[in-house]
C-alpha cells in the first residue's frame, strides 16, 4: 500500500490496530531486556539490599573463573547434545509421520487430532505426568516391563537425559509433522504427475522432488524447534530439578545462579551472553533459509 | 461538457522500473477507450493510478473536470472490474451485486437497492440466477456478476482490467459484444485495458496503444490499423501480424531481398525503409518474383498462407476458395497504396 | 491398425460425474490430433486417461499394438506438457531438461547432447542455467515442451499449453509446436478450447461436448461440413448462424430455398461469410453492433429469426439501429434437425 494517498483518519485507524501490540511488546519484551542489561553490570542479589555498579566484572567471571567456566561449559554441552538429538529425532519422526498421513483416508481427521494432543498440553504438566510413568517401582512403564518379564531400569536416576529427550520428542514430534504436512501439501500434484510420466522411480521422486521442495519449510521448523530446545527449562525443572549435573541445561544453570544462589547480577550477565549466542545461531540459520529461497528463484 | 477523464504527463516508477512515462490521455463523456498493450506495458499501473490505488510520481489526473490526485479511491467514484472476478463465493448473485450499494455513506433504502439490483441483473441477463451462490456459477456468469457489481452503482467511469482474459475463447467472443452493447446503452465512459487486439479494434471508439510505459499512438481503431505511426504499433495491432520487410531504394522502387515490391511514393523516407504489408493486402499473383508456399492454415473464413519470398518469410491472408497448396510456387504482389513505409531508424 | 486407439473409453468419477461417455478414436502414426471443446466437455479427462494419470472406468486404450489401459503412466512411454508448465522449481532449466533422461540408460555425454539439441531447437540455450521462476510464462512453456520431447516418447500429450499466455507468445509458440511436431514426427494429442488454435494446428480436430465426440475431421471438414449444430456453433469465429426454418412442400422458409426434406421444422445454418448485404434479400435486420477487426468486420444484426452475424470486408461502418437487407449463398446453407441438432443436409 506504499504510496497510497493516506488521510489523517486512516493513519489513526492504523495506530489503533498496532498500538496495543506495540505497548505489550515494550512492557514485556523491551523493558525487561533493558533492565536485564542494566542488572548485568551490578552485583544485585535476591536478598534485596543495595546494588553497586561492578562494571564488566560479571562478564569477566563468566569467561575466566575456573569453577564457573566448568559448570558453564558442561551446561553448554548438555544443551547442545539435547538440542541436536531432540530436534533430529523429532524431524525424522515428524517427517515420516507426515509422509504416512499425506494421503486422504477414512479417519484421518480424528487421528490427526489425537497426534496433535501432546503439543497442546503444558510442558510442566507433561513433565510431572511423565515422572509418574517413568517412576522406578510403581510407574506404569516399569510395571508393564515387569509383567513382560523384562528388566526394570531406574529411568529417572540412571537415564535422566534420555527421559528428558523422550518427553520432548513426545511433545514436539507432532509440531514437526504439522509443518512437514504443510510443506508436502504445497507441492503441486502436477510435479508428481510429470515425474511419473517421465518414468522416475519412487525413491528418486522423493530425493529429487519431495525432499528439496519441503526443505525450506522443514528448515524453518528446525529453526523454531532448535531455538526452543536451546532454552529448555520447564522439563528439566519437572523431571530432575535445576541442579542435576546430567540435565543441567543453560537455562537451568541460569535459574540456579540467579534464584537458588541469588546472584542476580551474574545471572543477568550470563543471560546476555547466552542471548548473543542464540541470536548468532538464529541469524546464521535465517541466512541459510534466505539462500535456499533465492536458489529457487522465489520472488519477494 | 468537460471530458470524463484527462491525464497529462503521468509518470510512475517502481524502484528501477519506469512503469509509465509522460502519459497523456483523454476520455470523452460517452466514449469507450481501449488501452492496448502487451504484458508489462504499464496498462494495469495506469488503471490503478486512475482508480487511486497507486499514486503517480508526476502528472495530473482530472476526473470530470476535478483534480483527482489526492482523492481516495472511494471519492473518485469509479468502478473497477478485474481479470479474476473477485466475487464473494458464499453470497448469492443478488447479494454480490447489491454489495456496493450497501457501502457506508450511501444510505439507500432496501426497496431502492432491490430495484437497482433487478435492473443490473436484467441488463446482464442474470435475473434467473439472483438467488444462486456465486460459487455455483460458470466463469462467464461470474464475470457478468462482477460487471453487474460495477454498473449497479452507476459510477462516473468504468475501469476494466482485462475482464475477459480468463474466459474460454468462445465466451470471450460473445461477451465482448455484450459488454460493448451494454456500455453504449449505459452511456457511461469506459476505459478498457486489454492485450487482445481483436477486443481493442472491435470494442473501442478509440484505441490507445501502450508499450514500455509510453503511449505510441491513439485514434479510432481504423486509423490505428490502417495508418500505424510506427512498426511497433503495426505489430501490436492486427492479427495475423503485419509483414515487416527491410527494404532499399533501388532507383524509383523499393526492393526487399533483391525483389522489387512497390514503387516509391511521395513522402517516403530516403535510402532504406521498413516496409509493412498487412497479410490481407498481399495477393498471391501478379508479382514478379516467385515465392514458395510453406504452409497453408485454415482459419475458417480465410486461409493463412506462409510464404518463402526472396529469403524472407511472409504471410498472406486469402479467401478460402483460393487454390493454393503447400509446395506451390506463387508470385506475390502488394498494392502500393496499402503498404506502409517507415524510415529504418524508427 | 492405427497407432493409438481409444475403444469405448469411459470415465465416471466416484461422485457420479460422467466425464467421458464411451468414445472411440483411431489415431495414425505421426498425426496431430486436437481435442476441442468447452470446459467440462471431457477433453482433458480423455488426455489424462491416455497419459495414465486417470484410470479409465471402462473401455480400452491401445498404443502401438499393445493394450496400455491398465499400465502406469511410467510404463506408457509418453511425454506430457501441462497448462501450468509443471517445471521443477528448485532445478535449473538444464536440470529440468535432463530429468526425464535420468531414468534412461543413456550415457551422461549422450544426455548432455540431447539436452543441448532440444534447447537449441526451442531457442532456450541462453536460459539453461536459469531457474524456471525467473522466466516469463512463454519461456517456461518452451522448456516444458522440451522436457516432454527430450526423451523422444511415443506420444506427445499437451493440455492447453498456450492457455495462460498472451496472444503474442501464443502465436509464437504455436509455430514452435508445429515445427517440432513435424520434425520429430511424433504422434500428438493436444487439448484446447480455442477453435482457432485447433484449426491452425490440427491434422484432425476432434470436437467434444458433454463427454462424447461430436465430430472428428480435418479442419476444413469440421468447418465447412459440421456434423451437428454444436460443432457448427463452436467452430468458427464467430460460429455458424442458426435460423429456425420451416419446410413446406420442399421449400424452406424464411429463405425461400428449395430443400429435399420432408415438411416440418428445421434449423438452417449459415456461416457469417455466406451472408451478404442485399436490400432485395429475403431477410432483414437491425444493426446491433459493428465490430471492426482490421482485415474484416463482423456485423451483428437483430432479425425476426434471431441474432445473425455477417462477415464483411472492412469497408464502411454501419451504425447501430441501421436496417440492413440480407441474402444467403444457397450453396452454403446447411440443414439440421431441431431436436438433437444432427445434420440433415
Amino acid at each position: 500500500m506504499a504510496g497510497m494517498p493516506g488521510t489523517g483518519g486512516t493513519r489513526m485507524l492504523a495506530w489503533s490496530f498496532v498500538g496495543p501490540a506495540l505497548l505489550l511488546l515494550i512492557a514485556f519484551n523491551l523493558f525487561p531486556l533493558a533492565w536485564n542489561i542494566v542488572l548485568s553490570f551490578t552485583n544485585a542479589d535476591l536478598s534485596g539490599g543495595t546494588w553497586e555498579w561492578v562494571g564488566g566484572r560479571n562478564y569477566a567471571t563468566i569467561f575466566s573463573d575456573k569453577s564457573f567456566a566448568a559448570k558453564y561449559g558442561a551446561a553448554l554441552r548438555t544443551t547442545a547434545l539435547f538440542t541436536v538429538l531432540a530436534v533430529a529425532i523429532e524431524l525424522a519422526l515428524g517427517f515420516a509421520l507426515a509422509l504416512a498421513l499425506r494421503r486422504d483416508f477414512r479417519g484421518k481427521t480424528p487421528l490427526l487430532a489425537v497426534l496433535l494432543l501432546p503439543m497442546m498440553l503444558s510442558p510442566a504438566v507433561m513433565g510431572l505426568f511423565w515422572n509418574l510413568i517413568l517412576e522406578g517401582t510403581y510407574g506404569p512403564l516399569n510395571q508393564i516391563l515387569g509383567l513382560a518379564g523384562l528388566s526394570q531400569p531406574a529411568w529417572r536416576t540412571e537415564f535422566k537425559l534420555l527421559c528428558l529427550l523422550l518427553v520432548d520428542v513426545w511433545m514436539w514430534t507432532p509440531f514437526m509433522m504439522l509443518i512437514a504436512l504443510a510443506g508436502l501439501n504445497a507441492i503441486p500434484a502436477q510435479l508428481y504427475e510429470a515425474a511419473e510420466i517421465d518414468r522416475t522411480p519412487a525413491w528418486r521422486v522423493f530425493a529429487r522432488i519431495t525432499l528439496p521442495l519441503c526443505a525450506p519449510l522443514l528448515g524453518l521448523a528446525v529453526l523454531l524447534r532448535a531455538t526452543d530446545a536451546l532454552k529448555q527449562f520447564d522439563l528439566v525443572m519437572a523431571i530432575t530439578g535445576p541442579n542435576d549435573q546430567a540435565t543441567q541445561t543453560v537455562s537451568a544453570l541460569l535459574y540456579q545462579t540467579t534464584f537458588a544462589n541469588q546472584k542476580v547480577g551474574l545471572g543477568a550477565a550470563y543471560a546476555i551472553v547466552v542471548l548473543v549466542g542464540v541470536i548468532a545461531v538464529a541469524t546464521l540459520f535465517t541466512r541459510y533459509l534466505d539462500w535456499m529461497a533465492a536458489r529457487q528463484g522465489r520472488e519477494g | 461538457m468537460s471530458a470524463a477523464l484527462a491525464i497529462r504527463g503521468l509518470t510512475k516508477r517502481f524502484g528501477a522500473v519506469q512503469a509509465l512515462t509522460g502519459v497523456d490521455l483523454d476520455l470523452a463523456a460517452d466514449e469507450l477507450l481501449v488501452l492496448l498493450g502487451p504484458t508489462g506495458a504499464g496498462k494495469t499501473t495506469l488503471l490503478r493510478c486512475i482508480a487511486g490505488l497507486e499514486a503517480p510520481d508526476a502528472g495530473s489526473i482530472t476526473l470530470g473536470g476535478v483534480d483527482a490526485v489526492g482523492l481516495s479511491p472511494a471519492q473518485r467514484d469509479v468502478a473497477l472490474v478485474f481479470q479474476n472476478f473477485s466475487l464473494y463465493p458464499d453470497w448469492t448473485v443478488g447479494e454480490n451485486i447489491a454489495f456496493p450499494l450497501r457501502a457506508p455513506g450511501r444510505a439507500m433504502g432496501a426497496d431502492a437497492i432491490r430495484e437497482r439490483v433487478a435492473w443490473a441483473a436484467r441488463m446482464l441477463r442474470l435475473t434467473d440466477y439472483l438467488d444462486r451462490p456465486a460459487s455455483r456459477l460458470s466463469g462467464g456468469q461470474m464475470q457478468r456478476v462482477a460487471i453487474g457489481r460495477a454498473i449497479v452503482r452507476r459510477p462516473r467511469l468504468f475501469l476494466m482490467d482485462e475482464p475477459l482474459t480468463n474466459l474460454d475463447a468462445k465466451l470471450r467472443e460473445s461477451l465482448r459484444v455484450e459488454l460493448a452493447v451494454l456500455r453504449r446503452e449505459l452511456k457511461t465512459p469506459m476505459l478498457y485495458v486489454t492485450h487482445d487486439q481483436a477486443e481493442a479494434l472491435s470494442m473501442g471508439d478509440r484505441v490507445a496503444v501502450l508499450d514500455g510505459g509510453r503511449i505510441l499512438q491513439q485514434g479510432e481503431p481504423r486509423a490505428v490499423y490502417e495508418r500505424p505511426v510506427s512498426p511497433a504499433v503495426a505489430r501490436l495491432v492486427g492479427l495475423p501480424r503485419i509483414n515487416l520487410l527491410p527494404a532499399e531504394d533501388a532507383g524509383g522502387g523499393w526492393t526487399a531481398g533483391g525483389v522489387a515490391i512497390v514503387p516509391r511514393a511521395a513522402g517516403d523516407p530516403a535510402g532504406r525503409c521498413l516496409l509493412g504489408i498487412r497479410p490481407e493486402d498481399l495477393r498471391l499473383a501478379g508479382g514478379s518474383a516467385p515465392a514458395e508456399v510453406q504452409l497453408v492454415e485454415h482459419l475458417g473464413a480465410a486461409l493463412l498462407v506462409t510464404l518463402r519470398w526472396a529469403g524472407m518469410q511472409v504471410q498472406a491472408l486469402v479467401g478460402k476458395d483460393a487454390a493454393v497448396r503447400r509446395g506451390d510456387t506463387v508470385h506475390p504482389a502488394a498494392d502500393p497504396g496499402r503498404t506502409h513505409r517507415w524510415s529504418a531508424a524508427d | 491398425m492405427s497407432f493409438l486407439a481409444l475403444e469405448r473409453l469411459e470415465k465416471r468419477y466416484p461422485d457420479g460425474f460422467h466425464a467421458v461417455r464411451g468414445i472411440d478414436l483411431a489415431v495414425e502414426r505421426g498425426e496431430f490430433i486436437v481435442l476441442l471443446g468447452p470446459s467440462g466437455c471431457g477433453k482433458t479427462t480423455t488426455l489424462r486417461m491416455v497419459a495414465g494419470l486417470e484410470e479409465a472406468t471402462a473401455g480400452t486404450i491401445r498404443l502401438d499394438g499393445g493394450d496400455v489401459t491398465r499400465l502406469r503412466p511410467s510404463q506408457r512411454d509418453v511425454g506430457m506438457v501441462f497448462q501450468f508448465y509443471a517445471l521443477y522449481p528448485h532445478l535449473s532449466v538444464r536440470a529440468n531438461l535432463l530429468f526425464p533422461l535420468e531414468n534412461t540408460g543413456l550415457a551422461k555425454m549422450q544426455r548432455e547432447v540431447r539436452v543441448d539439441d532440444i534447447a537449441a531447437a526451442l531457442g532456450v540455450t541462453h536460459l539453461l542455467e536459469r531457474f524456471p521462476r525467473q522466466l516469463p510464462g512463454g519461456d517456461q512453456q518452451r522448456i516444458s515442451l522440451g522436457r516432454a520431447l527430450v526423451r523422444q516418447p511415443r506420444l506427445w500429450l499437451m493440455d492447453e499449453p498456450l492457455g495462460t499466455l498472451d496472444s503474442d507468445r501464443r502465436e509464437e509458440l504455436r509455430e514452435v509446436i508445429r515445427a517440432q511436431q513435424l520434425q520429430h514426427g511424433v504422434t500428438t494429442l493436444y487439448v484446447t478450447h480455442d477453435q482457432e488454435e485447433a484449426m491452425t494446428l490440427a491434422d484432425r480436430i476432434v470436437v467434444m461436448d458433454q463427454g462424447v465426440i461430436r465430430q472428428a475431421g480435418t479442419p476444413s471438414e469440421v468447418y465447412e461440413s459440421p456434423a451437428d449444430l454444436f460443432t457448427a456453433a463452436f467452430v468458427g469465429s464467430p460460429g455458424m448462424n442458426r435460423i429456425d426454418g420451416l419446410v413446406t412442400g420442399g421449400v424452406c422458409a424464411p429463405l425461400g430455398l428449395p430443400v429435399a426434406l420432408p415438411d416440418g421444422p428445421v434449423v438452417l445454418g449459415v456461416r457469417p461469410e455466406y451472408l451478404h448485404p442485399d436490400d432485395a434479400g429475403p431477410l432483414r435486420g437491425v444493426v446491433v453492433m459493428d465490430e471492426y477487426l482490421g482485415a474484416w468486420r463482423n456485423l451483428h444484426l437483430d432479425c425476426p429469426c434471431g441474432r445473425l452475424v455477417m462477415r464483411l470486408p472492412p469497408g464502411a461502418a454501419h451504425r447501430p439501429g441501421d436496417a440492413v437487407g440480407l441474402r444467403v449463398d444457397p450453396a452454403h446453407v446447411l440443414c439440421f434437425a431441431p431436436g438433437d441438432g444432427r445434420r440433415l443436409a
